[in-house]
């Protein structure tokens, strides 16, 4: 029961009892109550002016670095006020100091300002509304206000830095980049010697074979290298990101492919992203530093999603990549997952599939599945990971304790050496 | 706050201790021994703001019923006066101790004792005053204002509600 409304019952109830007993001295023994009641009621609703602004430094951060979001309350009134504010932060942030509730009796012009520090991870946060409840000097009325100030933290996950990696899709786009096209061109790496041409720079010209010839010059011609699409995929599904330490796999997923994009468009690739979980969230091919913003943005939001629909990986839309372009998967891999690998390889597209290891995380669990279990799921994933490899996509089976650079170079540098034969072969 | 609990400590032993020595005084000891039970009850359960609305309650039904056996009014006008301020100061701290930050406490006490005090005195004045009149009702006029006072009570917890 509420101060007021005993209040109001014991005073009615000195009242009536009086009345009804015709008792002067119980209605004189209410009147006490009465004035307290009335003196509240009196100094009630409470005038007031509060300019109130909320802000969050940095708006956008990187994941373990220090927020900070400061509560700002202006008393604009010309007399004192009494207000209790309450000012909750994100659940899911981690409040390292600061108070949500706070008690201020403030004199005109006086500012009072909240302190929330966090440690960020990753993830876009809105902060819940403020809540300022104004009391009469006797604390027996109230008036709350609810504010929605909205001020949103985006926390990008946490980019590492990745070297070159050395894809070999089989289509390229027109402008110079890393990926050695066999053909002949400007570029560095000697592709072969052919007859001079006019117009071919003098400087170019194989004075050594040229020697040999008495009637005929040659020119030295070097392989061309360009850039080309890459689509990055991450898997959201929610079956798929399962408990990987004391993060999820999909935290240790958006971190590779933050890296991953890092890397391809720092070597000039056009580099898209799509989500696949609860739809086909879809970041538009791009270059640069602007497309990589983008994709960080995409990736801060990115959290498991549950869909009836999206739970196969059936309905990626191949649509979505240009054709023969290199796709990168970045999934732990559900069983069913391969019919869409092969069909996608099917298409033409060269195709990469970062997979993360899910079974290393059960492993270190408080309470680990069986030995047997783990081995059965490890036979398991090898067969998956075998029959993906036999129809020539490039597996790279990743372990989150493993730092992701040393498994890239193990199969790219791998794959550089494949490439290479393949091209002598020819 | 802890010039709030003093208070409240003292406001308390009057709200219980006037009315039993007025009890006393009248020769009604079992009622004298029920408010002392009563203000042991108070301040040792006054951390538990659940039970502050009954303790409060249950003096001032005490008063009520000791008012109804003639005990002298102005020890139960003093008992009601301190019940009313022990009752506020219970809940002001009660309200303190639920918040983490409190900027300008003692500004904010003093500002809360002064209201306080200031509507206890205005109060107890009135109250003292109101005991000096002598107003004659009959049973009609009576039940008039019994009426009024019932039907305002919904109009007014309504209200207050609201």
């Amino acid at each position: 029961m509420s101060r007021r409304i005993l209040l109001g019952l014991l005073a009615y109830g000195l009242l009536l009892l009086g009345l009804a007993w015709v008792k002067g001295s119980l209605i004189i023994l209410a009147l006490p109550l009465w004035f307290y009641l009335g003196m509240a009621l009196w100094r009630y609703p409470v005038q007031s002016t509060l300019v109130i602004t909320r802000t969050v430094n940095p708006p956008i951060a990187t994941e373990g670095m220090p927020v900070r979001a400061t509560l700002s309350l202006q008393n604009a009134e010309a007399q004192a006020v009494t207000f209790l504010v309450e000012a909750p932060v994100p659940a899911t942030l981690a409040l390292q100091d600061g108070v949500t509730r706070c008690l201020a009796l403030l004199a005109p012009q006086e500012t009072l300002e909240l302190v929330h520090d966090f440690g960020a991870r990753r993830g876009r946060f809105d902060f819940p509304d403020v809540q300022v409840t104004f009391e009469e000097p006797l604390g027996l009325f109230e008036k709350t206000l609810v504010l929605r100030l909205k001020p949103q933290v985006l926390v990008l996950p946490h980019l590492k830095a990745l070297r070159s990696i050395g894809i070999r899709p089989r289509r390229t786009l027109g402008f110079t980049g890393p990926i050695p096209v066999r053909q002949g061109g400007t570029g560095v790496d000697v592709y072969g010697v052919r007859e001079y041409q006019p117009g071919d720079p003098p400087r170019r010209i194989n004075w050594r074979a040229t020697a040999r010839y008495h009637d005929r010059a040659f020119t030295t011609e070097f392989e061309q290298e360009r850039i080309t699409d890459v689509g990055l995929i991450l898997d959201v599904r929610r079956h798929t990101a399962l408990q990987s330490g004391s993060e999820t796999l999909l935290d240790h997923g958006v971190r590779a492919t933050a890296a991953l994009a890092a890397s391809l468009l720092r070597d000039g690739h056009r580099v898209g992203l799509l989500l696949y979980g609860e739809g086909n969230q879809w970041v538009m091919p791009g270059y640069g530093c602007v497309q990589q913003a983008r994709i960080l943005r995409a990736l801060a939001a990115a959290a498991p999603a549950e869909s009836g629909f999206f739970d196969s990986l059936n309905f990626l839309s191949s649509r979505a990549f240009p054709p023969h372009s290199q796709l990168i998967f970045v999934s732990p891999l559900a069983l069913d997952d391969a019919e869409m690998l092969f069909r996608l390889r099917g298409r033409g597209y060269s195709v990469w599939v970062l997979s993360l290891d899910a079974i290393a995380g059960e492993e270190s669990m408080k309470t680990p599945p069986s030995r047997l279990a783990i081995r059965l799921a490890r036979i398991e994933r090898a067969l998956l990971l075998h029959r993906l490899r036999q129809s020539g996509i490039m597996i790279v089976n990743w372990s989150p304790e493993m730092p992701l650079e040393e498994c890239l170079l193990a199969v790219t540098g791998r794959a550089v050496q494949a490439f290479t034969a393949v091209a002598r072969w020819k | 706050m802890k010039i709030t609990r003093q208070i409240f400590g003292g406001a308390a032993v009057l709200a219980v201790g006037a009315p039993a020595i007025g009890a006393a005084l009248q020769g009604v000891w079992i009622l004298a021994l029920g408010f002392g039970v009563l203000g042991l009850f108070w301040i040792g359960f006054s951390l538990r703001y659940r039970l502050m609305g009954l303790a409060f309650a249950l003096c001032i039904a005490g008063i009520a019923f000791a008012a109804v056996l003639d005990v002298g009014i102005g020890w139960l006008l003093v008992g009601i006066m301190a019940a009313l301020a022990a009752w506020d100061l219970e809940a002001f701290g009660a309200r303190m101790a639920g918040v983490a930050r409190i900027e300008h406490e003692h500004a904010l006490v003093r500002d809360h004792l002064r209201q306080l005090g200031l509507v206890c005195g205005a109060g107890l004045l009135l109250a003292t005053l109101a005991s000096l009149v002598r107003i004659r009702l009959s049973f009609g006029v009576a039940l008039v204002l019994a009426s009024i006072a019932v039907l305002g009570l919904g109009y007014v917890l309504r209200g207050i509600g609201e």
